[in-house]
């Protein structure tokens, strides 16, 4: 190999500087986080919402930024269409949330079945969800249904199939109906004695859950729990790791033996059984934030795999001449471990880290998923997720958001944490030259 | 011409039971102050092991070595190693293993002089300097690291690691075997001038008889642990 | 023996590195041949480009290298084709590294046998045995079915001789094979060597060595030619004694008086450190820590003479002329 004598300092922070600067994946990985972090710090400056506060006006609200919604008082008379303009299915009042008023002509038959569709229907099998059956009379000439069902505010196909006596269909009418954003002004809670036809809804960006809280305000709140979780327990059993494994690594023969014994006998406790045996423990009951448990889990069972690397590289160090000359200068054993073993374990402990963050927001995420978790009101990435999931079908982005913010950070981790190993490995950064 | 260092009737082995090996068998040695001594070998003769009792890196199963009359521990502890820092100093085989390669030149000078302070703080520094340049580099080299030297460079910082404090005794094992041979020539003198000015004792280890014939007072051969000439 | 096409033949090979820190011109413009059977030692400190040759030649070198010569043929066919080339092997300075650990040293010299020239089990073994005896390691039978870490330095570099020899090369590359052995040891390697060089000459299986190492006095006793480099170039080629009675290069005068003899009242070492070959100078490289250097040196490159004994020199130049 040619010797290349570089004439400038070698600085082993710059060369990492520039090789991240120069990955592109890195670099993404890098101010994704960034973002992130300054979503989940900065976010409740901008968006001051209580996560908390139940919305009864908007649940499950895809997102919009700001509503306009008719205010419905319980005193508001309908006007009444005279049966006898009533020649088709049509409304016979202007359609809200809260109420679709319809009414369709009776004819020759007396059977129909009401069906609605959020599509257009594009035939007899596909009409929707069918909403009644109705006999009448023949003394009725019009028929007149109101719609309360879980409306939103969308545009909805109505279809009245009429029926003859054996129950087979023999006319369909298909009606599309705008239905406008209402509320009854018993929700707004306004004491101000005034009675505005129609006001404007607070906006949510990103929508709101079942129970009609922010999703913002939720996402924010949440990313906190899970950033905290995901920074806060890494940080605290890679060092222990490290401290442990350096020390084992370091004193050698039986010491190092008996300590690494022990680290395999951690590695092998179950990770689910011990985080419920800690929730018993902590006494947790419905409503309590399990975070205390959760962090506790982590660190008990997660120091091991650093604690092993930690080792295997202050054992490699050890016979380093350059460790033999400190102590010929008489330096103490924690002097030699901090100043000249640290500082070469630690790149790999960064690396470590940074690819133990991603798992733990994820380890947090899946466990608040499955309820043994962070417990609401609180909220995390995770259990967001889970509360999502029964709304997936009709309110996908319940679910879609948290995901997708937990895939985003893990993501951004790993795209840096590959990117850190790279330009921290001497070895493989030779190669790539 | 007073001894300096006396190795008496050591033994040294290594493992236990059956995989014991004894390494040191019934070693004697003397070394006088301000000479050089070359302790030749074949890899596996035991020369390195005894450099490293003698330094007190390794300890010892029986015998004694005794350096200015007073006999050395069996095993070191961190004190001992404070108290001999000033006496017994090594330059080692492998120049960029010797060299913690996170921390600058100046930093590795600098070390021993922190450790056994009794140059004054502000004194340090310059000392450092002016050994540095006593090796032939630059002052501007304080703030380089390691890999950015070449070997007869790095070995050079090593040496100047070890006499910064001014230690009676240098040991050197094997400090040229790894680099070429016009560097090799660099060093040995280096290593002769530095004797003849600092009045240096200088235990050389190595295997290259014609040039331990060049730098040596008196040459002692190792073989299969016992010293046989 | 000139008349006859040389085994091995290189004009005018630069090799240029692509690093972090700029382009290393690590070999420069050069030219050397081998014949069959002959041994060629390549003199030179380390990072004068002496293993970038022998790898380019092998082609080892990682893909980013770019390599060019104007001529390059061995056994008269190209070279740098990018292809496997048969007929040439090497050996390394770590004989511990070559080796697999988890393989035994057996089952690891007998690979080329079986993978190259097609030897069932059974041949192979007995071809295995029979290269570890040629290597004088005794037991050979047994020595086979070891591990690596069983084996001393010294035993290690003369199996790893063995597998080399199995691929049955006329050419065999050495790259400081003996820099990792005690002195003693590496005398035993290289009387090995030569010893088996002159018995291959014997069968008219003739071996050519390219014996690459920093110490001129170990190759002193044993080489043809010696070709000394520095800072990419090769400076002086010629027979082994006129290299050693009569050096025509300062450098190679240096070299000389670094090693040491029993007469020896102070050695001469060189000062300095040789040029660094991001940028090479485009003059003598040797210039700055020539004692002998006069006002061309500094200006220009000095050119080679193709002779018996050539030098790149400018007082060589002169004084032929």
């Amino acid at each position: 190999m040619a010797a290349t004598l570089d004439e400038q300092t070698g600085n082993l922070w710059r060369d990492v500087r520039h090789d991240i600067a120069r990955n592109p994946s890195a670099l993404t990985g890098f101010f994704l986080l960034l973002s992130l972090l300054l979503f989940c710090t900065f976010g409740k400056l901008l968006w001051p919402d209580d996560p908390a506060a139940l919305d009864l006006t908007q649940i499950s609200q895809p997102p919009h930024l700001g509503l306009q919604t008719l205010v419905i008082y319980p005193d508001d008379a309908s006007p009444v269409i005279a049966p006898e303009n009533i020649h088709a299915l049509q409304l016979t009042a202007p359609a809200h949330t809260e109420a679709v008023r319809l009414a369709w002509p009776t004819k020759n038959t007396m059977n129909f079945t009401l069906y609605r569709h959020t599509l257009p229907p594009s035939g007899l099998q596909d009409l929707g969800l069918p909403l009644a059956t109705v006999h009448v009379d023949s003394t009725v000439s019009t028929v007149n249904y109101i719609d309360q069902l879980l409306l939103e505010n969308r545009r909805y196909f109505y279809s009245v199939v009429s029926l003859d006596h054996a129950g087979k269909p023999i006319g369909v009418e298909t009606l599309a109906v705008d239905v406008a954003h209402a509320t009854p002004a018993e929700n707004l809670n306004r004491h101000d004695g005034e009675h505005p036809k129609t006001i404007q809804l607070p906006a949510h960006p990103f929508g709101t859950d079942k129970l009609g809280r922010d999703l913002l305000a939720r996402l924010i709140e949440g990313g906190r729990t899970s950033l905290f979780i995901g920074f806060a327990a890494p940080m605290l059993y890679v060092l222990f790791g490290a401290l442990y494994g350096a020390m084992a690594g370091y004193r050698g023969g039986r010491i190092d033996t008996g300590m690494m014994a022990f680290a395999d006998f951690v590695i092998a406790l179950p990770f689910l059984l011990f985080v419920i045996l800690l929730r018993i423990a902590f006494g947790l009951g419905a409503g309590d934030s399990g975070i205390t448990a959760l962090l506790v889990a982590l660190l008990l069972l997660s120091w091991p795999n650093s604690a092993r690397l930690v080792r295997a590289q202050v054992l490699q160090l050890r016979s380093m001449a350059y460790v033999d000359a400190a102590r010929l200068q008489g330096a103490s054993g924690f002097y030699i471990v901090w100043k000249h073993m640290l500082p070469n374990v630690l790149p790999s402990i960064l690396v470590t880290l940074s690819f133990a963050i991603p798992a733990a927001i994820f380890t947090e995420a899946f466990l608040s998923f499955i309820g043994l978790g962070v417990v609401p009101p609180a909220s995390s990435w995770g259990s967001m997720c889970n509360e999502g999931l029964s709304t997936l079908l009709t309110h996908p982005h319940e679910l879609l958001f948290p995901a997708t913010f937990i895939s985003l950070t893990v993501l951004a981790f790993n795209l840096f944490g590959d990117g850190l190993r790279d330009a921290l490995d001497v070895q493989t950064r030779e190669a790539r030259q | 011409m007073n001894k300096l260092l006396r190795v008496e009737k050591l033994y040294k082995s290594f493992g236990s039971g059956k995989q014991r090996i004894t390494v040191l068998h019934n070693v004697k040695l003397m070394v006088n102050s301000g000479e050089i001594v070359g302790l030749a070998g074949e890899s596996g003769s035991g020369k390195s092991t005894l450099a490293r009792c003698i330094a007190g890196l390794h300890s010892y199963d029986s015998g004694a070595i005794y350096f200015r009359d007073q006999c050395l521990p069996q095993q070191f502890s961190v004190t001992d190693f404070r108290k001999q820092a000033k006496q017994v100093q090594m330059v080692f085989q492998d120049p960029l293993s010797s060299l913690n390669p996170r921390l600058t030149i100046g930093d590795i000078l600098l070390e021993p002089l922190r450790l056994n302070s009794t140059v004054p703080a502000n004194e340090q520094q310059a000392l450092a300097v002016q050994w540095l340049q006593r090796m032939g580099l630059k002052s501007s080299d304080m703030s380089r690291y390691p890999h950015s030297f070449s070997g007869g460079q790095l070995q050079r910082i090593g040496i100047a690691r070890a006499l910064i404090t001014q230690p009676g005794l240098l040991i050197c094992d094997e400090p040229i075997s790894a680099l070429d041979v016009s560097v090799q020539a660099q060093i040995a003198n280096l290593l002769k001038d530095l004797r003849d000015e600092l009045n240096l004792t200088l235990l050389f280890i190595g295997h290259d008889l014609a040039m331990m014939r060049y730098l040596c007072d008196r040459i002692v051969v190792m073989n299969k642990g016992a010293i046989t000439e | 023996m000139k008349d006859i096409a040389p085994l091995l033949q290189i004009e005018n090979l630069s090799v240029q590195l692509p690093t972090a820190r700029g382009i290393v011109h690590a070999v420069r413009d050069v030219s050397f041949s081998i014949q069959h059977g002959e041994m060629l030692a390549l003199v030179g400190e380390s990072g004068c480009g002496k293993s970038v040759t022998a790898q380019a030649i092998t082609g080892l070198l990682p893909g980013s290298a770019q390599v060019t010569s104007q001529h390059a043929t061995f056994n008269q066919k190209p070279l740098f084709t990018g292809k496997y080339q048969n007929g040439i092997a090497m050996i390394f300075q770590n004989p511990m590294a070559t080796f697999n650990p988890v393989l035994t040293i057996g089952y690891q010299i007998a690979e080329p046998l079986r993978q190259l020239h097609g030897y069932n089990r059974k041949d192979a073994e007995q071809e295995v045995v029979r290269l570890l005896e040629r290597m004088k390691i005794s037991d050979a039978r047994q020595k086979a079915q070891c591990y690596p870490h069983e084996f001393s330095g010294g035993m290690l570099q003369r199996a790893a001789i063995a597998m080399a020899l199995a691929c049955k090369p006329q050419l065999l590359i050495a790259d400081e094979p003996t820099t990792a052995l005690d002195i003693s040891t590496q005398h035993e390697v290289m009387a090995l060597l030569t010893e088996l060089m002159h018995e291959q000459l014997r069968a008219e299986e003739k071996l050519a060595i390219l014996f690459i190492t920093h110490d001129l006095g170990l190759v002193s006793r044993h080489a043809d030619r010696i070709a000394v480099m520095y800072a990419g170039e090769i400076i002086e080629t010629a027979n082994t004694n006129d290299v050693l009675k009569k050096p025509a290069h300062p450098y190679t005068r240096a070299l000389l008086a670094a090693l040491p003899t029993p007469e020896t009242k102070r050695l001469l070492a060189l000062e300095g450190s040789p040029p660094d070959l991001r940028f090479p100078p485009a003059a003598c490289a040797f210039a700055e820590r020539c004692s002998q250097v006069i006002p061309i040196c500094t200006q220009q490159v000095p050119p080679v003479v193709a002779t018996q004994h050539a030098a790149r020199c400018w007082l060589h130049e002169m004084e032929k002329t």
